[in-house]
């Protein structure tokens, strides 16, 4: 029996359980989830919830069929039939086939196929390793194509048809790690296939790869067990070593033959795995996975492995490895039969090194007979035997007939100078591991002369280091060497006269990079190498055009001969060439060109040139820029130039009339005495003459004339014209430009002069006459001194003495005084003049700043007249730019904190911190200054700072926004002035404000109160008196009548004294008097006990010592209230009246105490009973004013008045009074 | 039947208003209250039904203790629903415009009446 995985079957119940348990699709979301199209249709066939599980159940039954099926599977032909059922079934393609791998073919056989031809079967099956079939097979990993368009994966490989597979699944069927074959199914349609359908593939891929190869094996161990009975037999007898080794492959058992070969006894090696007792670790890897593989597998293998003795001999042996299995097929052991084939390995790598020798050779004997010049020798070492090639004596330049021993022949050939070494090196070669050596060297020949010969020596020697054969060749170098002498001669003389050459020699590249040049090349160009190389040869043309006309020449004639070229001189004056050059054009940028020039601006030096050169003179002659022309001693010209053709306009040579230069002369007389002076040579120089052109044109020429000797015409005169009109104009314009500058130094509004070293006076222009009021005649003796002013003059010579040393002084202020005592104002510069590294003068350009200066004394004046009023304002004002730095503080400081300098720089936000302002209050203010700038308008805020003094003051800061053209914020000015006082007097003002508010409102109530208080009573006798109107009113009623009237007058009367008593202590001042108090007390209760109904008993206790002083008036209002209160309140039911009063001093105060017996006040009356108006009692008809008047005069008197009641037992009144006389 | 109940600190006010109710004869009984604390406890009898409630309640403005407005607030603040069932209004000699519009400002009180009163206030208000 075999193991089934079971693991996706049980997977796939417990997906089913639990789908059945939560009813949802989601659950066998590892298999079935709604992937593709057709999984979404599918669940929609399976229908809701319910029938999920259904469907589930139904599948596993199915696959579990399978099982059982495949279990009862006997032969591979039922297995593919079977195979075949399910995928038909279960997984309907257009195409479909199965590969396995048929372990005798050596290949993957399609045992299954539908949908396809049977060309086209063959097609795939032989192509099956080469597709993705084959990388299904090796890798073992599926691929799986759901849907694509790319035509590599989608189309079959050389098929008549072509057909677009959209969808493509290729499982492996396996068996353990290994694959056996390949499943295969392709759609036209994508997504084809369910992930669930995949699943079952997988599945059944897995299983059918397990029957296969149980069958597989089942078959191989038939055919082995019937071969293991003959090698029983074989291997005691064998003189192969045979390793019988169980499943695991540890040696069991071992024959003679094995120990022979390895050393290893049987009782050695029983429980040893072969590979490892055996160390084949000079087996490669790839053989040694192969043998591991094998015998994991149980499967036959036959390689090669190379071992190590036990002795450590490495020997290598074939091994036959056969597993051995019962008659279940299930594997019991393994024989391994080994035979020796060292001696055959060593062997054939003998004959593969000989053949490799071989070949050596004969390439090398190929190359010889190809190459005729070199010589091939040969010596035997072993026999002495030898053999020189035709070739090699004439190499040596010996003939054939000498030779006798060859290697002593070869020794006497070597120039005795050479010999040792070359025989030395030779010989090395036996005792050395090289075998070539390559040697120069020299040798005589049959004729004593001196050969360089370069031979080549190969040692040969046996694989026990034994010297057999030397094989050489010689090369007869003579001719290389000696050409390389003459070479490096001749390079060295070129280098000599490129170098030493007066003319110029070059060498450089088409783009114009310097390659080589000499000396004289760069004298003409006045430049370095090196500068020339950094700049490029550019830098010689005056324009890229002459350049470029230059090179299309030479690149159309590759070679330029006396070709006149005009370049520039570092200098920058122009200099005519005369160059001859040659393009070495090698269609890249390797093209040079090589040439030689010649400096010809100096017609002196090529008339030089000419003398030494005759050559060289016809190039110039015909070539230069100056006229030449040639008489003989007769005076008859000979011979002329283009040019001097050009100059004199004359089209063809000359002749005739022509032929005399003095035709040309605007002013013949003068001829006679020049060409006396030029034929006697007298003046060398030349001549400037004024002629007219034979085309009418006027020219000035220069005229030279030199004797010469020609070879062609004997002695001769040599003239050379020039023509310097042009020069002459730019003479002119010289003269011009010259007097153009004068002008300008004359007319120049700066003054300008000039003083030596001694301070005499040199040159000055005429604004400096103007200014300083002197006549030309008056300054010859002038000294620098004398025209500077006495207050300058200490600072003037330290200057003047600065410029004597060499330095030039800038922006000097200094005084002249002028002739007529006028002192100028001047600013400038003063540079020394240096010649020849002396100096010799100095140059001052001055201006006349007087008036500036006073201008500017005149703003200074005004700006400090500003500053003096901002900085004196009683203000804090500050400026700052647009990022709320400060740029400006006048120095007052309302706080009187640190110098408000130090702000200068700062932000505005760090110096409110600085200040001692919080971080929100700074914050305030960058937030006014963004205000201000937002808004375009004055910002206005307040501040409260402590002063270093400790007191508050109040600031008024104002942020005014300075805008610039462009509305951009300029400068902000912020202004602080100090309210302190003001704001001190708007909040007394606000204080004064409430309290009037108060008084008015008390004011108001007390109009009010005081209206009613006097209304009632008139309303009360205006009733009466209604009343008593009325007829039958009898007399005792009219009595009552007018009794009630009188009350109620009475009561009018006491409320109109009130108001008085009111009113004077509000408007009067307070008095100050001596008082007697006790005096005061017994006239009011003398006054107030009439008012009572029972009898008033009244006691005074006194401990006052010294004399009040106090207000008798006021106190005697309070005095009064506070007795008749103590009366009014009596109770009814006490049977009289007990008044005490207590006086005593405390301090500075007088305490006056007033108890009573009375009905007393309610507690929650108390703090009322002072209020205007109030009327705590039902008892008595008060006009609720007495206790408030009380209060307010002990306010007056700045006194106290305070109160203690028990309802119903009494109430005592507590006045503190001030002594005025203790006070003062 | 109509009752009054004069509620007032000053005792003459009080009599001489009685005499004039009496003699109009537009009225049939006057009682007279001269202080608070009397006026709470009356109010509470005609809250209990112990007093008939009263066909008009004049309340004088300045007393002492309580005001007639506080004494008015505490009065209907015991007894709720008394407001519905008589006429009130303030008495006073007081020309305070304040006291005058915080009368009529009163839900419950009809109209601020003005010392003294006269046989024509009388006969606009009882008839």
């Amino acid at each position: 029996m075999y193991q089934i995985p079971r693991k996706n079957i049980i997977g796939l119940k417990l997906f089913a359980s639990l789908a059945a348990k939560i009813g949802r699709p989601v659950i066998i979301s590892l298999g079935l989830s709604p992937t593709t199209q057709r999984d979404k249709k599918m669940k929609q066939e399976a229908g809701p919830e319910g029938n999920w599980e259904e469907f589930a159940r139904g599948e596993i039954d199915l696959l579990a069929g399978y099982l059982d099926r495949f279990s009862m599977v006997q032969t591979i032909e039922e297995l593919v039939e079977f195979v075949r059922e399910i995928f038909e079934t279960k997984l309907p393609s257009e195409y479909s086939g199965l590969y396995l791998w048929n372990e005798k073919e050596n290949k993957l056989k399609m045992v299954i196929s539908s949908g396809f031809t049977e060309e086209e079967k063959a097609e795939a099956e032989r192509t099956a390793m080469d597709r993705h079939v084959g990388k299904v097979f090796r890798t073992g990993e599926p691929i799986i194509i759901n849907d694509t368009d790319a035509p590599d994966a989608g189309f079959w490989v050389d098929s008549k048809r072509s057909f677009h597979i959209r969808t493509r699944l290729s499982m492996p069927v396996k068996s353990f790690n290994r694959t056996v074959g390949v499943f295969n199914v392709g759609s036209l349609r994508p997504n084809q296939f369910t992930d669930y359908e995949k699943s079952i593939f997988t599945i059944i891929c897995k299983i059918a790869g397990f029957v296969y190869y149980r069958l597989t094996q089942l078959e191989i161990s038939e055919e082995q067990n019937r071969k293991l009975a003959d090698l029983a037999l074989i291997a005691t007898k064998t003189s192969n070593n045979v390793i019988i080794a169980n499943k695991e492959g540890r040696i069991e058992w071992v024959n003679e033959a094995f120990t022979k070969q390895t050393g290893f006894t049987l009782e050695e090696a029983i429980g040893e795995i072969p590979g490892r007792l055996l160390r084949n670790t000079a087996t490669t890897e790839e053989q040694r996975k192969a043998l591991r593989m094998a015998i994991l597998m149980g499967r036959n293998i036959k390689t090669e492995v190379t071992n190590l003795t036990k002795s450590g001999r490495l020997y290598t042996n074939e091994i036959d490895i056969t597993p051995i299995r019962d008659e279940n097929g299930e594997l019991i052991k393994f024989i391994s039969v080994q035979k020796d084939i060292t001696e055959r390995k060593q062997f054939i790598e003998e004959i593969n090194e000989s053949s490799r020798q071989l070949q050596v050779a004969i390439t090398r004997l190929e190359n010889i007979t190809r190459f005729s010049g070199i010589g091939i020798w040969e010596t035997d070492l072993v026999n002495n035997a030898g053999f020189w090639s035709e070739k090699a004596f004439d190499v040596f330049g010996v003939p054939p007939t000498k030779f006798t021993n060859q290697y002593q022949f070869w020794k006497d050939l070597i120039h005795p100078e050479d010999r040792e070494r070359i025989v030395a090196e030779v010989e090395g070669l036996f005792v050395s591991t090289e075998r070539i050596i390559e040697h120069n060297y020299r040798s005589i020949d049959s004729e004593g002369i001196v050969r360089y010969i370069r031979g080549l020596t190969y040692l040969e020697k046996d694989n026990k280091g034994k010297n057999l054969r030397m094989v050489g060749s010689v090369v007869n170098i003579t001719k290389d060497v000696v050409a390389a002498e003459i070479l490096a001669a001749s390079e060295a003389k070129y280098r000599e006269i490129f170098s030493n050459n007066v003319a110029g020699v070059f060498r450089t590249t088409l783009s114009g990079k310097i390659i080589d040049v000499n000396r004289a090349f760069l004298n003409s160009f006045g430049y370095e190498k090196e500068e020339l190389i950094e700049k490029g040869l550019k830098v010689l043309y005056f324009s890229e055009e002459v350049r470029q006309a230059y090179l299309t020449d030479l690149k159309q004639k590759r070679r330029l001969e006396n070709y006149l070229l005009r370049t520039r001189h570092k200098s920058g004056r122009a200099i005519d060439l005369l160059i001859n050059v040659q393009l070495f054009d090698t269609g890249d940028e390797n093209s040079y060109l090589e040439g030689t020039l010649i400096d010809i601006t100096e017609i002196r030096q090529a008339e030089h040139r000419i003398k030494a050169s005759e050559e060289l003179f016809r190039s110039i002659f015909d070539t230069s820029l100056a006229g030449v022309f040639l008489k003989n001693s007769d005076g008859i010209l000979v011979d002329g130039n283009q040019a001097a053709c050009e100059i004199l306009g004359i089209k063809e040579a000359w002749g005739g009339s022509d032929s005399q230069f003095s035709t040309f002369l605007i002013d013949k007389e003068e001829w006679p005495a020049i060409k006396k002076e030029l034929l006697e040579g007298l003046n060398p120089g030349s001549f400037r003459m004024k002629i007219r052109s034979k085309d009418g044109r006027l020219k000035y020429v220069l005229l030279t004339c030199n004797p010469v000797t020609l070879d062609q015409f004997g002695k001769c005169l040599l003239f050379t014209v020039i023509d310097v009109t042009e020069t002459e104009r730019l003479n002119e314009e010289l003269v011009v430009s010259e007097r153009r500058y004068r002008d300008l130094f004359e007319n120049s509004l700066e003054i300008i002069q000039s003083f030596g070293p001694d301070g005499k006076l040199i040159f000055c222009n005429k604004i400096w006459f103007d200014t300083l009021k002197y006549s030309p005649e008056e300054v010859e003796n002038l000294n620098l001194f004398d025209i500077v002013s006495p207050k300058d003059r200490e600072h003037c010579l330290e200057l003047f003495n600065r410029v004597l040393s060499g330095e030039a002084v800038q922006n000097i202020e200094v005084s002249f005084v002028g002739k007529d005592g006028k002192e100028t104002e001047l600013n400038g510069n003063v540079v020394p003049i240096f010649k020849n590294g002396k100096m010799i003068s100095t140059h001052a350009f001055f201006r006349d700043v007087t008036l500036e200066n006073m201008q500017r004394r005149q703003l200074d004046t005004q700006r400090r007249f500003y500053e003096r009023v901002i900085e004196n304002l009683p203000a804090e004002i500050s400026i700052l730019d647009a990022e709320m730095r400060y740029i400006y503080s006048n120095p007052v400081s309302i706080t009187g904190g640190p110098p408000r300098s130090e702000a200068l720089g700062k932000t505005l936000y760090n110096r409110s911190l600085e200040l001692g302002r919080s971080e929100d209050d700074a914050r305030r203010r960058q937030g006014y200054f963004e205000q201000a700038r937002r808004e375009k308008r004055i910002i206005t805020f307040e501040e409260t700072l402590k002063s270093s003094t400790g007191d508050t003051k109040t600031i008024l800061r104002r942020f005014f926004p300075v805008f610039t053209e462009e509305e951009r914020l300029d400068l902000m000015i912020s202004v602080g002035s100090d309210i302190t006082e003001l704001e001190e007097n708007r909040i007394q003002l606000t204080e004064n404000n409430e309290e009037l508010r108060k008084v008015n409102h008390e004011l108001d109530r007390f109009v009010y109160s005081v209206s009613h208080d006097l209304r009632a009573p008139i309303a009360s006798i205006k009733a009466l008196l209604s009343l008593m109107a009325v007829k039958d009113t009898d007399e005792e009623m009219r009595e009552t009548y007018i009794s009630m009237m009188s009350t109620v007058a009475e009561r009018m009367d006491s409320v109109i004294f009130e108001i008085l008593d009111y009113s004077r202590n509000s408007r009067m001042d307070v008095a100050s008097e001596e008082i007697d108090i006790e005096k005061l007390v017994r006239a009011a209760v003398e006054t107030y006990r009439h008012f009572s109904a029972i009898p008033v008993h009244f006691h005074l206790e006194s401990s006052l010592k010294k004399p009040l002083y106090s207000d008798n008036m006021r106190l005697q209002s309070v005095v009064n209230n506070l007795i008749s209160n103590a009366i009014k309140y009596s109770q009814k039911s006490e049977k009289n009246v007990d008044i005490r009063v207590e006086l005593r001093e405390t301090g500075h105060f007088v305490e006056m105490k007033v108890s009573d017996n009375g009905e007393g006040i309610r507690a929650d009356f108390l703090p009322r009973i002072f209020d205007m108006f109030y009327r705590a009692s039902n008892t008595s008809s008060g006009s609720g004013l007495g206790l408030y008047i009380c209060s307010e005069i002990i306010k007056k008197l700045k006194g106290s008045i305070s109160v203690q009641s028990v309802e119903g037992r009494g109430t005592d009144f507590t006045v503190l009074i001030p002594n005025f006389a203790l006070n003062e | 039947m109509k009752n009054v109940i004069l509620i007032d600190d000053d005792e003459i006010s009080n009599f001489v208003n009685t005499r004039l109710f009496l003699q109009s004869k537009l009225v049939d009984t006057v009682h007279s209250i001269q202080s608070s604390e009397e006026a709470i406890e009356y109010f509470g009898d005609i809250h209990s039904g112990k007093e008939p409630a009263p066909y008009l309640v004049l309340i004088d403005i300045r007393m002492p203790v309580l005001d007639g407005f506080d004494l008015m607030g505490e009065i209907f603040g015991r007894y709720p629903g008394l407001g519905e069932k008589s006429l009130f209004y303030f008495l006073s000699s007081s020309i305070d415009p304040k006291d005058v519009a915080r009368a009529n400002s009163e839900d419950f009180c009809k109209g601020f009446l003005r010392k003294p009163l006269s046989r024509s206030i009388l006969e606009e208000i009882l008839g």
